[in-house]
């Protein structure tokens, strides 16, 4: 088996106000993600917003697969961002891209 | 099967059509919101089934009693908030009472271990919303998801059923199935055992209760099945 396993997370964001950046949408999931699971824990998360759509919200992001639970759930924690009130939902995960778009 | 929410704040007839469109696009076949003169037997809007509950916040047992009497009947599902250790008792052995919930607020009430076994005989859940989980951040956070897991063990640990909802009372606080199945890993719930309570353990909940509502519905057990006189 693989040491470093990827996992892709297709999602959609439901938002309530103005869009945001996937920069401005990675940052809040890394601050969840460290406040809930601390330095240690999210040490090889390895999180990355692939792509992400402002106007519809839909978008992927990629990580380790041994974190995937942990980044759902601060992921779904998240409230607003930058004062938008949003709702994650995950929608399909997958180990390739490919696989998530099928 | 399709989940249902169990617990959405919906406060007037209005928005409840806006909940019910998140509702679908999230993945819900059902809500249940404490709304008034509603139907109990549930209705739908927009393929989403809708349910009315009420929470009887009550610290006198006679009151709460005089309550659960009258309004058992006009909603689908009746729910307790965890209060004084001789309301929650007699809340938790009543057979019309359907769930105990756990809200916390600043005089919060734990579950004890004797209230969720004298639940868990008399078939009463442990509802757990997490809105107040959005609401707040950091060390309050923790604090939090701390009294969440011990409530939540001394539930399991009992054999009482969980059921895990949003408490959303804005339809963009509403989380998906999926959503909820994760956050339920921080109370220490496998992500199966809340799929399976918030689709199958919900549906049976409320289709018993539906048929209890039903005028053909004399027992537990014993229905009409045709009336003299019908072909």
């Amino acid at each position: 088996m693989k040491p470093n396993r990827k996992r892709y997370v297709l999602f959609t964001i439901h938002q309530d106000g103005p869009s945001f950046s996937d920069k401005q949408l990675a940052s809040t999931i890394w601050s969840n993600l460290l406040s809930l699971y601390g330095e240690v824990g999210i040490a090889d998360c390895k999180l990355y917003i692939n792509e992400y759509d402002e106007k519809t919200g839909i978008g992927y992001l990629q990580c380790n697969a041994s974190k995937l639970e942990f980044v759902i759930t601060a992921a779904s924690l998240i409230k607003t961002i930058n004062g938008t009130k949003i709702s994650f939902q995950p929608t399909k995960t997958s180990g390739t891209i490919k696989a998530l778009g099928r | 099967m399709p989940a249902i929410d169990f617990n959405v704040r919906v406060t007037d007839r209005d928005s409840l059509d806006s909940f019910a469109d998140m509702a679908s696009t999230l993945g819900f076949s059902g809500i249940v919101v404490p709304t008034k003169g509603e139907p109990p037997r549930g209705f739908e809007i927009n393929n989403v089934t809708i349910y009315t509950r009420l929470d009887i916040k009550s610290t006198k047992l006679g009151v709460l009693k005089r309550e659960l009497g009258k309004s058992r009947k006009k909603y689908s599902i009746i729910a307790v908030p965890l209060s004084e250790i001789d309301i929650a008792n007699w809340a938790a052995k009543e057979a019309r009472v359907d769930v105990l919930t756990f809200q916390p607020t600043k005089t919060h009430h734990n579950l004890r271990g004797s209230t969720a076994r004298l639940a868990a005989k008399a078939g009463t859940s442990f509802e757990v919303s997490i809105a107040p989980l959005l609401n707040v951040t950091g060390l309050t956070r923790s604090k939090l998801i701390k009294e969440y897991r011990e409530s939540i063990t001394t539930a399991c640990n009992a054999g009482m059923k969980v059921i895990l909802s949003s408490g959303a009372s804005t339809p963009i606080q509403m989380r998906s199935p999926w959503a909820l199945n994760h956050i339920g890993t921080l109370f220490g719930l496998n992500t199966q055992y809340t799929e399976d309570s918030i689709s199958n353990h919900t549906h049976t909940l409320l289709r018993e209760n539906v048929q209890k509502l039903g005028d053909n519905h004399i027992a537990a057990g014993i229905e009409l099945v045709s009336r003299g006189g019908d072909e």
